[in-house]
Parts: C-alpha cells; sequence; structure tokens
C-alpha cells in the first residue's frame, strides 16, 4: 500500500514541479490555421476565422496572429497555401515550418493577398479539393527537390557513382 | 493461526445417539419437532424427528410415521428401512454428524434406541419452479434456468445429457451452512486431472458459510489479485451441459441458480448463448462485432482524451473544428471532462441497479437525458465528450458476461487516465499492463489468453467466428481426454 502512495506522490510532485515529459494542450484552447497566404514581397499571411496575422516569415505572422488570438495557434490543420502573384517562385518551399501537413493544397491566385476574400472563394476551394486535382504541399517540395537536383545519377554497381 | 483461527472439530458432535443429546443440539430451534411414537404389540417407544418447513408433513404422517405405528414385531433401524417404510430414500444414521447434516437437508430421522437410528427422505416441495432465463435470454434456446435447489438442477443438467457418464460428485462446504456443492463432469471427455482440482480446492475451503457467488468463485479459482472473471458463470442449464461436452468442469452450489464452468478463456467469455442458436453467418457477424465493442469500451475513452490533448493532428480538420467550438465555453479540460464523465457513467449504472426496476428507469431517464442535456446546455461539459463515455458505456452493455464488463470498466479507467496523462503513449503503455495482467492469469492451469482449442489457427477461427455445426469435431481436441 506505501508503494502506491509512494508512486502516486512522486508523479503528483513531478507533475505540480512542471517536469512531467508531456505536455498537453487542450482542443479548446486550440486557434486553428486554415490558410496562410504568401505574396510576391515574401509577405506572409495567416489566416483563422476572422483573425488575420501578417509578417515577413510564418513565425512572424503566427506571433502577430497570437497576440490577439484567443488560444494557441494550431498550425497542423492547416488546409490551404495560396501563392499570390507568383509568389512561388520566390518562395523556397522547404523553408515553411514542418508543422504544416503534407496533405495541405497549394493554389495560385492571381492578385494581392489583400484582395483575397477567402469567404467568396471557400465554395470555389471546396470543389476543387473535392475533385482532388489540386497539387498538394509534399508533391510541391518534390517537384522543387527534383528542379534543383536536376536529372538523377545513375549509381553503378558497387555504390560508386 | 490466521488461516485457521478456529480449526475444524471432527466430529462436530462426538456424543451417542440418544433423544436427549439431539433434542440438546437443536435447542432453541423453533422450527425443530419431535413426535414420539408407540409401535409394535410391546409399545416399542421411537423418536421422529424432522425440521418444519424442509419436509413435507403429509409425506412424513403418511409414508414414515403411519407404517412404524403399524408395525406389529419389535423394530430397529434396519428392519424399519427394509420391511416397514415404504419410503424410497432409506439412509443408516451411524453418528450424531450424519443426523444433524441430514435433518436439515430435508430428512426426517427415525430413533429406535440408543445408537440406532435411520433417516427417510421426505423433503417438501416448497422451492422455486424452474423458470426463463433472466439475463441470459435467448430467442430461440431453451428456456430453463437453474433454480436455488441443487437436485432440480442435476436434474436440468441430467435432462440435457441424458448420459450415463455424467459424473456428479457431492461435497458438503461450509462448517455452519453445511452448503451441498457438485462438481459435474462427463466421463470420457472431462479430464480427470482437472476434475480433481476443483475438488482439491473445494475441500480446502473453511469457512462457515459458502453462501455468496463471490465466495465460491474466489475459492475455486484461487483468490487471483485480478478483476477479471476466471471461471464462467451461466444461469441456463443447455450452457452448463454444453460446456461440460467441450470438457470443462461444472461446479452446481446449492443456493446459489447459477452453474460455474472451468477453466474458462476470455474468449470463452466474450460468447453468448444466442450464438448457438442462431445462423452461423449471422453469429459469426455479432461476435466480430462484440470483439469491436470490446475494444471500443475499452479505448474510446482514453484515446479520445489522448487525441484532444496531446494529438489533435490526428483529428480530421472539421471535426477539430466543430470540436473545438464546442469545447472553448467549457471551463473543464477534456482529461477532467472524461475522467468526470466516467465516474457519472458507473454512479448512473450503479443508482439504476440498486433500486427498484420502475424507479432505476426514472433515475437512467433523469440521469441520462435530463442532467445530461442540461450539463451540455450549461456547457459544463462538451457534447463530444458526453458522446464518447457513452459510446463506451453502451458498447460495454453489449459483452454477454456481466463479470467481463465490470472488470473492463476498472481497466478502462486505468486506460483513461494513461491516456490524459501521456496521450498515445500513455494508452499505449496501458494496454500494454493489461495483456501482460492478462498473460499472467490462468484459469484452472489453462491460459487465459489460451485460444488453442483445435490448433492455433482452428482454435482462432472457431473464436473470432462460429462455425458450422458440421465441421465442429466431437469435442475440443486439446482436452486429454480419458478415450
Amino acid at each position: 500500500m506505501y508503494r502506491w502512495i509512494a508512486a502516486g506522490a512522486l508523479v503528483w510532485a513531478v507533475t505540480w514541479l512542471g517536469f512531467w515529459p508531456f505536455p498537453q494542450t487542450d482542443t479548446g484552447e486550440l486557434f486553428l490555421v486554415n490558410t496562410l497566404a504568401v505574396e510576391a514581397n515574401g509577405t506572409v499571411r495567416l489566416y483563422a476565422g476572422e483573425f488575420v496575422g501578417a509578417g515577413r516569415t510564418v513565425a512572424e505572422a503566427a506571433e502577430e496572429l497570437e497576440a490577439h488570438a484567443p488560444g494557441r495557434l494550431f498550425l497542423r490543420q492547416t488546409g490551404r497555401i495560396i501563392f499570390c502573384n507568383g509568389a512561388e517562385s520566390g518562395l523556397d518551399p522547404m523553408t515553411l515550418p514542418r508543422e504544416l501537413p503534407m496533405g495541405t493544397y497549394i493554389y495560385q491566385y492571381e492578385g494581392s493577398a489583400e484582395e483575397l476574400d477567402l469567404e467568396a472563394l471557400e465554395p470555389v476551394l471546396e470543389a476543387a479539393e473535392r475533385r482532388e486535382d489540386r497539387p498538394t504541399l509534399a508533391e510541391y517540395q518534390n517537384s522543387v527537390l527534383l528542379e534543383e537536383s536536376g536529372p538523377m545519377e545513375k549509381i553503378k554497381e558497387g555504390g560508386e557513382k | 493461526m490466521q488461516d485457521q483461527p478456529h480449526p475444524r472439530p471432527e466430529p462436530m458432535y462426538p456424543v451417542k445417539l440418544t433423544h436427549e443429546n439431539v433434542c440438546a443440539i437443536f435447542r432453541g430451534a423453533a422450527d425443530f419437532t419431535v413426535r414420539q411414537l408407540r409401535t409394535g404389540s410391546k409399545g416399542q417407544r421411537v423418536w421422529l424427528y424432522a425440521i418444519d418447513g424442509l419436509v413435507s408433513s403429509s409425506e412424513l404422517s403418511r409414508f414414515v410415521a403411519e407404517p412404524l405405528l403399524h408395525a406389529s414385531g419389535e423394530l430397529d433401524g434396519a428392519s424399519a428401512a427394509e420391511l416397514t417404510v415404504p419410503n424410497a430414500t432409506a439412509v443408516p444414521v451411524p453418528d450424531m454428524d450424519t443426523l444433524a447434516r441430514l435433518l436439515v437437508n430435508g430428512f426426517c430421522v427415525a430413533l429406535f434406541g440408543e445408537d440406532d437410528a435411520v433417516a427417510f427422505e421426505v423433503k417438501s416441495g416448497d422451492k422455486r419452479g424452474v423458470s426463463e432465463p433472466q439475463v441470459e435470454t435467448t430467442i430461440k434456446g431453451a428456456k430453463d434456468a437453474f433454480t436455488e435447489t441443487i437436485r432440480t438442477n442435476t436434474s436440468l443438467v441430467r435432462r440435457h445429457l441424458r448420459s450415463p457418464e455424467l459424473r456428479l460428485e457431492e461435497q458438503v462446504v461450509g462448517r455452519r451452512s453445511l452448503t451441498n456443492v457438485t462438481v459435474c463432469s462427463l466421463a470420457g471427455i472431462t479430464d480427470r486431472e482437472l476434475v480433481d482440482a476443483v475438488s482439491r480446492r473445494l475441500q480446502t475451503v473453511d469457512v462457515d458459510g459458502l453462501l455468496t457467488p463471490a465466495a465460491v468463485e474466489e475459492y475455486l479459482t484461487g483468490s487471483r489479485k485480478t478483476a477479471f472473471p476466471l471461471l464462467l458463470y451461466t444461469e441456463r442449464a443447455d450452457r452448463f451441459a454444453w460446456g461440460l461436452l467441450a470438457g470443462r468442469v461444472g461446479v452446481l452450489v446449492d443456493g446459489l441458480p447459477l452453474g460455474y464452468l472451468l477453466p474458462c478463456t476470455l474468449t470463452d467469455l466474450m460468447q453468448s448463448p444466442e450464438d448457438q442458436g442462431g445462423n452461423y453467418v449471422v453469429s459469426s457477424a455479432v461476435r466480430l462485432l462484440r470483439m469491436g465493442s470490446l475494444a471500443a469500451a475499452l479505448l474510446l475513452p482514453g484515446m479520445f482524451a489522448a487525441v484532444c490533448l496531446y494529438h489533435q493532428e490526428m483529428i480530421p480538420a472539421a471535426l477539430l473544428r466543430a470540436i473545438e467550438e464546442s469545447r472553448q465555453a467549457v471551463p473543464l479540460s477534456t482529461g477532467a471532462e472524461v475522467l468526470l464523465l466516467l465516474v457519472a457513467f458507473e454512479l448512473l449504472q450503479e443508482a439504476g441497479l440498486h433500486l427498484p426496476q420502475n424507479l432505476g428507469q426514472a433515475v437512467s431517464i433523469i440521469g441520462g437525458l435530463v442532467v445530461g442535456t442540461a450539463a451540455v446546455e450549461a456547457n459544463f461539459i462538451s457534447p463530444a465528450s458526453l458522446i464518447v463515455v457513452a459510446a463506451a458505456g453502451i458498447c460495454n452493455f453489449t459483452l454477454p458476461q456481466r463479470d467481463l464488463a465490470d472488470a473492463l470498466r476498472i481497466w478502462r479507467f486505468w486506460i483513461a487516465l494513461g491516456g490524459v496523462a501521456a496521450g498515445l503513449a500513455g494508452v499505449t503503455l496501458m494496454l500494454l499492463l493489461l495483456l501482460v495482467h492478462l498473460g499472467d492469469l490462468t484459469s484452472l492451469g489453462r491460459s487465459y489468453l489460451d485460444p488453442a482449442d483445435r490448433g492455433a489457427a482452428a482454435a482462432v477461427r472457431s473464436r473470432l467466428v462460429t462455425e458450422k455445426w458440421r465441421n465442429r469435431t466431437l469435442h475440443p481436441g486439446n482436452v486429454r481426454n480419458q478415450r
């Protein structure tokens, strides 16, 4: 019996002192980012419901959004990345935060991010996603990597190039 | 000394068989009746003893007292049993212990003089008749359930198994309760070692009374530190007979309307009597559904807490948004909410059980519907958590064995705690602990997780689905049959 009490006290002490190795965030505390827009000048905008945060990097945009967002920013369910005015040419996709899911759909928008009316575009975007004819972040990153590396070198027997 | 606080005196009544000693033993027993008769030409004195309520007065008068009164010659126990009393059952009474035991078992005893007595069976017919099963109901199966009278129960088993090889070995357990316990087996099918092991366990029982199912189960299974049932109980005589045919040892206890079957494994506990009664395709589908229910009942609250607290990326975006919106006004965290709801669910269940049936239903309606809806509307709990805990509870009710469901209820708490404390890692850890615990359990020497009845593959197949009757062998192959 004393062993169980001692074990319980130890767990309680570890938790109370803040050393519990499993930090948790409740679903209710989350602030879901659903869209990430990148402008041609490199400005990143994060859209979470009616809130918007902007910055030179995703981290800066997140910081601005977090300042007035009621909860903890959650990028892991971001559904869309929209490149405005050909912004994809100026952005290294590998610099995007790792929290973004690989299945995030990629869109190109001919206009600036300020003009972006996500509410009006929602049915169009949903229709495109239902057809699954949009590239995903994983596919986009793969294509960029393949372009950078050029044609693949053949590997000879024994592992020599 | 702690194991044996008061060593059993053998014999219990080391006195001579005399009228004075019999009266002394039953002094103060209002239902103890004594009748003095004068018989034969010389007016020989005979004492008749019985317990009122246990014997039939009319049978006692007609088949015992009357023949004794009309006897002409001098009588003793042996001649009365052989020549005078036309009773089907006459048992010689060599000592006071036997006399006391027979009297409390519905016999009347005729004492012809010092140390000369004989007992006649004149049991009263006042007992509950055979009725339909209350818990293990089936649509197509037999409708006879065990009663509190052991002889009725053995007769029910006999009617299902009209085999002379059915062995019924009786023991008396409990110093004061003197409870009759019958060990049932089928010679030629049941492993004799298993029967002996059960008999040995019963012989070690040294208690004042063996009256409750928990006491019987604990003594039969050997007091393991587990919430899981290590024997199968049934109220159905046909299921009991089916268990005997499968090579198990059956135990019937006087006073309990249940039959116990040993050994049993986890998959045995997942089988319902309805499985044997229905079409094998439907039964297989239902059995698979039941397996899924077991997993859901055990894991759902823990998994939900783990995913909501640690792994939100696993939830589809639309669902996550819905959960997030419903949770924003709720003051409790998902972990606290799930644990509190589990406790509330248990409380409701207990309240429903301990109240009369009509009141119990009212409590369930008030608790489940009214309080649940009000709690959600007041933002005290979120609808998602309520749905998850209620779904787990409903899944738990689909399990055919109540004891197994109760054990899972306890483990569900631990798994939920693991999920709250460490996410899916905690759930996995608790699940592993459960598996280790189950792997450590045995029922009468047989592993609790053992599916190997007829070779592993066939056994797993037969446990997960119901086999066609024509594919079933006569009896399981892993039982060491005598022939």
